[in-house]
């Protein structure tokens, strides 16, 4: 009986609070993920893990959409041979398509594409630069070393690898609120769920 | 407004009414007009030849032209007279000399000094511009505009002339007690050079602020004025020259938006550093964000350390996503037989919300009511209360700024976990020390869980 209370306030809370677009769109999906690819008792651990995590995931991209790491991350889950199904279900065929679908890769433009190209000759004279001046000031050391988390940050955030410093704070922000989000939650789920499951155990005997 | 103005005829009438209220000092800042105008000029004759030349009448200023062998003292001597000039009402009446719509700003700079140029210039410095035929084109489809801010004497507050225009200015003094040199660049908006006699304020590059004696220095931005966003290029190499290019392609776009910028004393004026300026402050400004965002971030100075912080958090919550869907699928082999009745329940409770008042201002009552909706009746109370302490956590996400109340609302959860989760006790961990932990941890408590259940 506690299982059932715990859900519904759960539910009330996420589907009461209108504003929670974020949070009801997360756990549709996650639902719907959970209930398409969860379905038989057969999976192994690792399975169902693996299942559970890319629902968890493309829940968070569905329910931040429009920004660039949503794209980035259904992409780069839809490269996965096993993840196609449940991919195309969760989302829909069409939008499925439309983002997955080959081509120029994620935001391509020649601008972007021209702006790299500069970056780099930018970054090779820097680097020349560097050398020449030989003595290593603070200054270069502390702007390599910022240089250096930025494309580990990069490597992080999905889709960040094509982005200029400043859209990736930007994404970094969104993808941090909506990480932060997935995992309250994620959490949120969890002991609900264990309570739900456990409960019938601890109670079996009486009930 | 402004541009508009600009886009009239009514160059001449803008420009006299920037100069008062850009700098106290009219007579100095004249001097920076007539030195822009004498530098670009020299460019327009080029590229005008002698139809401007023929148009060029202003006895005034010839003689000392003659005269002057590019001494400063003979510069100052002319800035005199055409700071005069500037003034007076001899403005309106050389630009109704020009019988074309375009050009209008020409009208002082043109008039008075064209041949001194070459003369008082033989600088090398400024060959490059004339040579340049990025530049030659500019110039041929803006005119000259001159106005510079700021206090007379050197090292004062430079002011952008005005909003919407693109001033840039780079500030030059000249050693001690010369005259001072101010250049004020101002770019027009227009891409319609021709027909709106858009101003163009084309400045010479670094190089002449070296002969100042002067190098402007680079520091932080502090305030802002009224630039245009897509500055003036005043490098007169191919890069301003693609970029000017590149203006050309989509002019609609370059008059919308501009950023207030404002250097501050000893601060590099031209185009490149303002705009690097800009950018380092919106970056800065991110990062503030992401300060607030990430949990002890708040405390940490220096940029690679911020980076570090941010990219640990990051780092954190996908391994606590990872763990998380872990736990998810050791919870129990019974998950799908649960999401079903979740679903179904979730659309039923759904449907009973829909009954209640769209808008829980305060949802607490709402809860309330959908409980005994619910028929829950022996564990109400407790199950309100933990309505309530679940309202009050989630609360703070109705708020439009969700970003800031996100971490304010992780700690309590674990005070529902408390008291909602009497029974699953034993996974109460703090997940964060768990997922700290590792791995071998979280299979222990999978085993446990298992035997658990078995």
């Amino acid at each position: 009986m506690s299982k059932v209370k715990c859900l519904q306030i759960i539910f009330l809370i996420t589907m009461q609070a209108t504003d929670l677009s974020f949070h009801r769109i997360f756990l549709k999906t996650m639902f719907m993920g959970l209930k398409l690819g969860v379905s038989s008792r057969k999976m192994s651990y690792q399975e169902r893990k693996r299942v559970i995590k890319l629902s968890a995931n493309i829940a968070m991209a569905v329910a931040g959409n429009g920004m660039n790491w949503s794209r980035a991350l259904i992409i780069r889950h839809a490269k996965h041979e096993k993840n196609k199904v449940l991919l195309r279900s969760l989302l829909g065929r069409k939008r499925y398509e439309s983002i997955t679908e080959p081509g120029l890769p994620l935001n391509f433009t020649w601008q972007n594409m021209i702006r790299k190209m500069r970056f780099r000759r930018t970054n090779s004279i820097l680097r020349r630069g560097a050398h020449a001046s030989n003595g290593a000031t603070a200054r270069v050391i502390a702007r390599s070393m910022a240089k250096k988390r930025t494309r580990t940050l990069k490597s992080l955030v999905p889709g960040g690898e094509s982005l200029d410093d400043f859209s990736l704070l930007g994404e970094t922000i969104d993808y941090v609120i909506s990480l932060q989000t997935q995992v309250h939650l994620m959490r949120l789920l969890t002991e609900v769920l264990s309570v739900s499951n456990l409960s019938p155990n601890t109670k079996g005997g009486i009930s | 407004m402004e541009k508009e103005a600009f886009f009239g005829n009514s160059t001449v009438i803008n420009w006299q009414m920037r100069s008062p209220d850009a700098a106290a000092s009219l007579p100095n800042m004249n001097s920076g007009h007539v030195n822009i105008v004498w530098d670009q000029t020299i460019d327009q004759r080029a590229k005008f030849g002698s139809a401007l030349s023929s148009l060029v009448s202003s006895p005034s200023s010839n003689p000392p032209a003659a005269a002057g062998g590019g001494d400063s003292v003979v510069i100052r001597e002319l800035i005199g007279r055409l700071g005069s000039i500037c003034n007076s009402d001899e403005i309106s009446a050389p630009s109704s000399h020009y019988h074309s719509a375009n050009n209008s700003g020409y009208s002082t700079p043109m008039n008075s000094p064209p041949k001194l140029n070459l003369s008082i210039f033989p600088n090398p410095a400024h060959m490059p511009f004339s040579a340049d035929p990025g530049f030659v084109e500019r110039a041929a489809r803006c005119s000259t505009f001159g106005c510079s801010g700021g206090g007379s004497h050197g090292g004062e507050q430079f002011i952008f002339p005005e909003v919407g225009k693109l001033g840039n200015a780079p500030e030059e003094s000249c050693g001690s007690g010369n005259a001072k040199k101010r250049k004020a660049v101002m770019k027009g908006k227009g891409k319609e050079a021709p027909l709106s006699s858009s101003i163009t304020a084309v400045t010479n590059p670094p190089k002449k602020a070296s002969v100042g004696g002067l190098t402007a220095k680079r520091s932080k931005p502090s305030e802002k004025t009224g630039i245009e966003e897509e500055s003036a290029r005043q490098d007169g190499d191919a890069a301003s020259k693609k970029m000017e290019e590149e203006k050309i392609a989509k002019p609609p776009e370059a008059v919308k938006d501009y950023i207030h910028v404002r250097a501050r004393r000893g601060q590099a004026t031209d185009s490149h550093s303002l705009a690097e300026r800009v950018r380092r402050e919106k970056i800065s400004e991110r990062m503030k964000l992401l300060q607030d965002l990430v949990p002890g971030c708040s405390k940490v100075t220096g940029k690679a350390v911020m980076l570090d912080e941010i990219i640990n958090y990051v780092q954190l919550l996908q391994r606590q996503v990872e763990f998380l869907s872990m736990k998810l699928a050791t919870v129990n082999p019974q998950i799908d037989f649960n999401m079903e009745n979740f679903v179904n329940k979730d659309m039923e409770i759904h449907q009973n919300c829909g009954l209640l008042p769209p808008q829980p201002v305060y949802p607490l009552e709402a809860t309330a009511s959908s409980f005994s909706f619910a028929n829950l009746a022996e564990r109400t109370p407790l199950i309100s209360i933990n309505g309530l302490e679940l309202q009050s956590q989630v609360n703070p996400f109705s708020q439009p700024n969700l970003s800031r109340n996100l971490t304010m609302q992780l700690p309590p959860l674990e005070g529902f976990a408390d008291t909602a989760c009497q029974l699953g006790t034993f996974w109460d961990d703090d997940l964060r020390t768990v997922v700290q932990m590792g791995f071998s941890q979280n299979q222990e408590n999978l085993f446990s869980s298992q035997s658990f259940q078995g």
